[in-house]
């Protein structure tokens, strides 16, 4: 630039408009910071930056050290224990889940069940107990559930994880609700990318994902395993300090909880501590379950681990120390329902029954324990709908609910409408059936057996499972069977009653119990058949 | 595109790589490709808006500079400063001004219209416009000779790493840069990484972490007790400052890289004890662009005490004003404006306080640092609240006083975060202090605040100020 005038200091158009000098009301001006990049680092140069370190040091190593991490993510991450329940962070449990599995080889024949949340229909506790009295040692049950994933996720997800897995059994749960909708549940869970192999999901599911943003994030997920985990580490690192708060104020966990005024137990429990603990374990219990697993801790650490098959009273003596004070912790693996053992009114889920309980220790303000399975901290209260709710009163109720200005009530409208509308049309084996139908056909193709199991509508919902679309669904369905000696369909559509649910698709552990002992039933010729055909192998 | 992408991530590596390989006379070419592809990342029609008050300015001033004829100067100028004035008047203020004037004929008891343009607002419009005024006038009033490059000045004008936040730079420290810019030395790289580290982890670990906080909280004040909303308050007046300054801070050190230096736009204003003197330590950029365009050519202090006062209040009624097109921002400019004012009537914040000698005199500073937080943090009531009528039941809620334990701990683990990094710079007087620390507790600690954004930079949460 070659200037016409020289710079003068006042201005032309208005001499004198500006004072010598202005008190500075408003922020300060730095002088000019020269006529070059080098004039301005120097004349704006940091006190200090003599001491400096050469760059090098302080810099390089940072990316070595984050390498370091991300390559050895698999050696630490998975064994951090993971504190909190199934249901508090769905993402991180099936990660964990999946990551358990395939480092663990099967422990007799293993039955992998897995959905999206109506899997909890499925409670892999009660199903393990239940077949491992009919074949001891030699079955082992788990399940993987993730809200609101898809039979094609789910596709997506096997085509590389399950062989590590190595399951005998595979069984699908799902409801007509996993058909329904696709781009609602992609568009409201984009999360569920989380769970799914990142490079594949990138390939496959290219034009769903809309910013190429999210396209980069799925690509530097493919290559690093701390951005992939981000979110489960995420998790991880909030559970921990939950965890240390709870330590810090762990004075509250030294008077007893969990205990009710019959004596009764909740899955988690604290009792005075004394050496000896006598409970009855209730028959119910072990007819629910087959089982009953309880754990004692004291001080941080496990003191007993006991498994019963049988019922009855029990008496146990803790290595405890002498001078032990405060309380002694009790965990139930999975607990028992009055309801389900004919008891209307109760609708506890219960663990032990203390021959000498202390005063009840059941806070008065409590939720129903007839949880929704996909509960967020924020949204607890509307999925808790239907307390103890039965008959009319559970209709009515549920209406209710399902008609207020709610996200509850907005959300269970679309999937009522979404049920409907697809009631109303005729069934078409395409789109998510297609992917179901090509999911269950490849896992069979690798020699697995296959137990396709279609979980309960409610029946409060008319005009959907004695439509055309319905039969035809189940006639799809019952096809894929037949097409294929290893795979099995059971159909529970009209296995349970309104208050089974919590909605118009998901159980509560009501309905799950009274399930459970249908599907242990219909995987026991399954399994019987998959213990023979190794037998014979050997 | 957002400092804190992914796509930033890939965007600035690549740009560093072209600039440092390609040969010198395609820099600035470079530099503006890249530029354009930042800013039309959000949207691409926003690039002709930008390209359009370039030629605009840049036109106008060569015809200032070239002509002696001094009403062909001041026509150009005229045109220069309406061209400007009308396109941030027509895309953020004219449905706030339709608006209001509808109001007040409907207060009469009148019937009006009120034609509405559905137009988006364009990230960054109200920095870059007072950017390219500022150097119109400066050209007009011989204090800048202009340029005769067009690229030099659209690569003034549209460069990156301050284009849609600031700090606002002059013609006079910019233009050389971007014609000459500095040599790349291990300081410069040091000090650009260092500030960019320091402002990734105001924005991505603090700001961001407390932003579902503050948003739940002034989304719906009737809802929360006195000590929750005082918790709102703190919190949204430390997200704030993390959250800008740790804007300013990425693009100084983004610009660092490149070799061209930005000016300070924040000296840990907190640590102020008056108001005052918060506005000399908080978006200096703008505060020196209010003085010498607003408060100095209506006056400044130079009549009376009346004349001063009223300067001040018309200069904060504007600043209330440049921040967003509604009459809470009028209203936060004119608080801070009332501040100031009684302030100077006080004798209070003139000049930089000297270090305090002795416990009495620390006292004093901490107290004073103590008002002046909070009344910094009254005024910060307005600034994310929807409407006034969101203001007043906050402030109801607040006056009521009650369950004060409910403020909790987060405000106090935030502001010692903030802290952490405000007091060494402050007492140091050197905003990449902790360069002086010995690189083996550098690397460690850079490398955990590296990891920690990496898991809780995919928030994407947008800069506050580009709302501005």
């Amino acid at each position: 630039m070659t200037p016409r005038r020289t710079v003068s200091a006042e201005p032309r158009g208005a001499p004198g408009d500006r004072p010598p000098s202005v008190e500075s009301i408003l922020g300060e001006r730095e002088a000019a910071r020269g006529a070059s990049g080098d004039d301005a680092a120097a004349s704006t140069r940091p006190p200090g930056a003599a001491s400096y370190a050469p760059w090098w040091k302080i810099w390089l190593p940072i990316p070595l050290l984050l390498l370091l991490l991300d390559l050895t993510f698999p050696l630490y991450f998975w064994r951090i224990p993971k504190l909190t329940g199934t249901s508090d962070d769905y993402t991180y449990q099936f990660l964990a889940d999946i990551r358990d599995l395939q480092s663990h080889p099967p422990i007799g024949a293993r039955v992998l069940a897995f959905g999206s949340s109506v899997a909890s229909a499925f409670d892999p506790y009660q199903i393990d107990g239940l077949l491992e009295r009919r074949f001891p040692g030699g079955v082992e049950v788990r399940r993987v559930l993730r809200p609101g994933m898809k039979p094609s996720d789910f596709r997506l997800l096997w085509a590389s994880e399950l062989a590590e897995i190595d399951p005998a059994v595979v069984v699908p749960v799902f409801n007509l609700v996993d058909f329904l909708n696709p781009s609602f549940e992609r568009d409201l869970k984009p999360d569920i990318r989380y769970v799914l192999p990142p490079w594949e999901t990138l390939l496959a599911r290219y034009e769903y994902i809309p910013k190429y943003s999210e396209k980069l994030e799925m690509a530097l997920a493919s290559v690093s395993n701390v951005y992939r985990y981000r979110k489960p580490i995420q998790s991880s690192i909030r559970d921990h300090a939950k965890w240390m708060r709870s330590w810090w104020r762990s004075a509250d966990r030294d008077r007893p909880y969990g205990v009710y005024a019959d004596g009764c137990t909740e899955q988690r429990f604290g009792i005075p501590a004394t050496r000896r603990v006598e409970y009855l374990v209730r028959p119910d219990w072990i007819a629910q379950r087959g089982r009953a697993r309880v754990v004692f801790e004291y001080g941080g650490r496990e003191l007993m681990r006991v498994e019963h098959l049988d019922p009855g009273w029990k008496s146990l003596d803790l290595p405890l120390p002498a001078d032990a004070g405060g309380v002694v912790h009790g965990v139930v693996e999975s607990g028992w329902s009055p309801r389900v053992a004919g008891e209307p009114d109760d609708i506890r889920l219960l663990g032990v029954c203390l021959r000498d309980p202390p005063e009840a220790a059941v806070p008065a303000r409590r939720n129903s324990p007839l949880r929704y399975p996909p509960v967020a901290p924020t949204d607890t209260k509307p999925y808790l709908p239907m307390g103890d709710a039965r008959g009319r009163e559970y209709a009515e109720k549920w209406n209710a609910l399902l008609n207020a200005d709610t996200d509850f009530g907005k959300r269970y409208r679309i999937y009522r409408d979404g049920k409907l509308e697809r009631a109303r049309k005729a069934f078409e084996p395409a789109g998510e059936f297609a992917e179901f139908r090509d999911m269950v056909r490849e896992i069979a193709a690798t020699g697995r057996r296959v137990v396709m199991i279609n979980t309960p509508e409610n029946p409060i919902l008319e005009g959907v499972v004695d439509s055309r679309f319905y039969a035809d669904y189940l006639a799809f369905l019952k096809e894929i069977a037949a097409a294929d000696p290893r795979i099995a369909f059971l159909d529970a559509h009209d296995r349970a009653a309104p208050e089974d649910l919590n909605d118009w698709h998901h159980l509560n552990f009501i309905g799950q119990l009274r399930l459970g002992t249908a599907v242990a039933g219909s995987l026991e010729p399954v399994i019987a058949d998959v213990l023979r055909e190794r037998d014979e192998a050997r | 595109m957002l400092f804190n992408s992914v796509a930033f991530m890939f965007f600035l590596p690549a740009v560093l790589l072209l600039i440092g390989v390609a040969p010198n006379r395609l820099r600035n070419w470079i530099l503006l490709s890249a530029s354009y592809l930042f800013y039309g990342a959000w949207d691409w029609r926003f690039l002709g808006l930008i390209m359009t008050t370039t030629l605009i300015d840049f036109s106008a001033s060569s015809v200032i500079s070239r002509s002696d004829d001094r009403q062909r100067r001041r026509m150009a100028f005229a045109a220069s400063v309406i061209a400007n004035l009308g396109i941030l008047g027509t895309f953020k203020y004219f449905n706030f001004f339709v608006d209001s004037a509808a109001e007040l004929i409907e207060w009469f008891g009148l019937y009006a219209s009120r034609p509405a343009l559905n137009l988006i607002l364009p990230v960054g419009i109200s920095f870059y416009t007072l950017q390219s005024m500022s150097y119109t006038i400066d050209v007009y009033y011989e204090r800048l000779r202009a340029t005769r490059s067009l690229l030099e000045y659209a690569t003034y004008l549209a460069y990156f790493p301050q284009l849609v936040a600031g700090p606002i730079e002059r013609a006079q420290d910019l233009l050389p840069q971007i014609r000459s810019p500095g040599k790349v030395t291990g300081e410069r790289i040091n000090i650009g990484l260092m500030l960019m580290l320091i402002g990734y982890t105001k924005k991505v670990l603090i700001a961001d972490s407390i932003a579902p906080i503050t948003a739940r909280i002034y989304d719906d004040p009737g809802a929360y007790t006195a000590g929750v909303l005082l918790q709102g308050c703190y919190l949204y007046t430390l997200q704030i400052f993390c959250d800008f300054s740790g804007y300013s801070d990425i693009a100084r050190g983004v610009s660092e890289l490149l070799g061209i230096r930005l000016g300070q736009n924040f000296r840990q204003p907190y640590l102020s004890q008056s108001v005052t003197e918060f506005w000399r330590r908080w978006h200096m950029s703008l505060g020196s662009w209010l003085r010498d365009y607003i408060y100095v050519p209506l006056g400044g202090n130079r009549g009376g005490s009346f004349q001063t006062y009223r300067n001040i209040m018309a200069t904060w009624l504007l600043c209330g004003l440049w921040h967003g097109a509604a009459w809470t921002y009028v209203a936060w400019g004119g608080l801070n404006g009332i501040y100031i004012c009684v302030e100077r009537a006080f004798g209070i914040g003139r000049g930089d306080p000297e270090r305090p000698h002795g416990a009495a005199a620390w006292g004093v500073r901490v107290a004073l640092n103590v008002v002046a937080f909070h009344l910094i943090v009254t005024t910060f009531i307005v600034f994310p609240s929807p409407s006034l009528g969101h203001v007043i039941e906050f402030v109801q809620g607040l006056l009521v006083f009650d369950h004060l334990a409910d403020v909790g701990i987060l405000p106090f683990l935030a502001a010692f975060a903030v802290f952490a990094i405000d007091i060494p710079q402050n007492a140091s007087g050197d905003h990449t202090v902790f360069l002086r620390l010995p690189w083996w507790v550098q690397s460690p600690v850079y490398a955990g605040l590296c990891f920690l954004m990496m898991l809780y930079g995919d928030r994407e949460i947008p800069f506050i100020y580009f709302q501005f």
